[in-house]
């Protein structure tokens, strides 16, 4: 999947990305002061040549948070589902939640786009305008721009499913380099 | 988190360590507006001992420096590094926060507005 093509969101229910055979999987409750140990549990299991595990820690955490306070309205009654996998080459996950989608997927993208014209220009001064997309649910915890670093971070893609309380994500890793081969 | 205030060459700083998430990122930002609202008018907030920030975090280093911008007070981001560093490049906001490499640089930008 090329890079240019996911810097917007886009639903696409029948990306391979959703495929969750050989993937490792955990169920969570809707328990926001867990988040953290929840991702934690589940990068566990990533190997340590992947760079920067803690940017991967907080990528990991940040699609719990939308799940948990956005998808699922912090309702104890509801879980987050989470698949994964993990090489030195990738990290994969689709993580699921009981909501009822995100439904402001349309009204992101143009924001998004609004936010990168700016960017594109050196326009700082409009930008301060496109710095944090909030919704009328969004709370003083929100930061709004979760999404923006993960457009980036998820270099492989990042699709919804078609009722878009599920999110599948892929970033592909380069191999440290230890040294050069002579000859 | 913990914060820690101190006086450099007559500029405030404030040495941000340890995590600034979701649990953390309103008492950063109610410090600081506090600092605003008691005419605390040059703010070097210094990340050498920031070690995690997420989107709550970033948030309220857009907060604070909104409100900075708004009430024309002066404010830098000094010694920002490692995952930090990450985040904010992945939210492309390098360009838009007053970021500078060190305290001392801070100082002098900081005198050099006056």
């Amino acid at each position: 999947m090329a890079e240019e093509a996911i810097k917007e969101l886009r639903v696409v229910p029948d990306s391979p990305l959703f495929n969750t055979d050989n993937m490792f999987y955990k169920k969570f409750a809707s328990d926001l002061r867990q988040i953290r140990y929840f991702a934690l549990v589940i990068v566990q299991k990533a190997p340590a040549e992947i760079q920067e595990i803690n940017l991967l820690e907080q990528q990991i955490s940040e699609l719990l948070q939308n799940a948990v306070k956005h998808g699922n309205g912090m309702d104890p009654k509801k879980s987050v589902e989470v698949w994964y996998s993990f090489s030195p080459q990738h990290a994969h996950l689709i993580v699921q939640d009981e909501g009822e989608g995100f439904k402001e997927l349309e009204q992101w993208n143009e924001f998004n786009r609004k936010r990168l014209a700016c960017l594109r220009e050196q326009n700082f001064e409009e930008l301060a305008n496109y710095v944090a997309f909030t919704t009328e649910r969004s709370t003083d915890m929100d930061g709004g721009n979760a999404m923006f670093a993960a457009t980036e971070y998820w270099n492989r893609g990042l699709v919804f499913n078609e009722r878009r309380n599920g999110i599948a994500v892929y970033r592909s890793f380069q191999l440290k380099e230890y040294g050069r081969r002579i000859g | 988190m913990e914060l820690k205030l101190r006086n450099r060459s007559g500029v405030t700083v404030v040495e941000i360590e340890g995590e600034v998430d979701l649990f953390h990122a309103n008492k950063l930002k109610q410090f600081v507006t506090e600092l605003f609202a008691d005419n605390v008018n040059r703010v070097i907030l210094d990340m050498q001992a920031m070690t995690y920030i997420d989107s709550s975090g970033i948030g309220a280093l857009l907060h604070i420096f909104s409100e900075a911008k708004k009430g024309k007070r002066h404010i830098f981001f000094s010694n920002i590094h490692g995952s930090v560093k990450k985040v904010i490049e992945l939210t492309k906001l390098t360009g838009y926060f007053p970021i500078v490499g060190d305290i001392e640089v801070a100082i002098e930008r900081l005198a050099s507005e006056g």
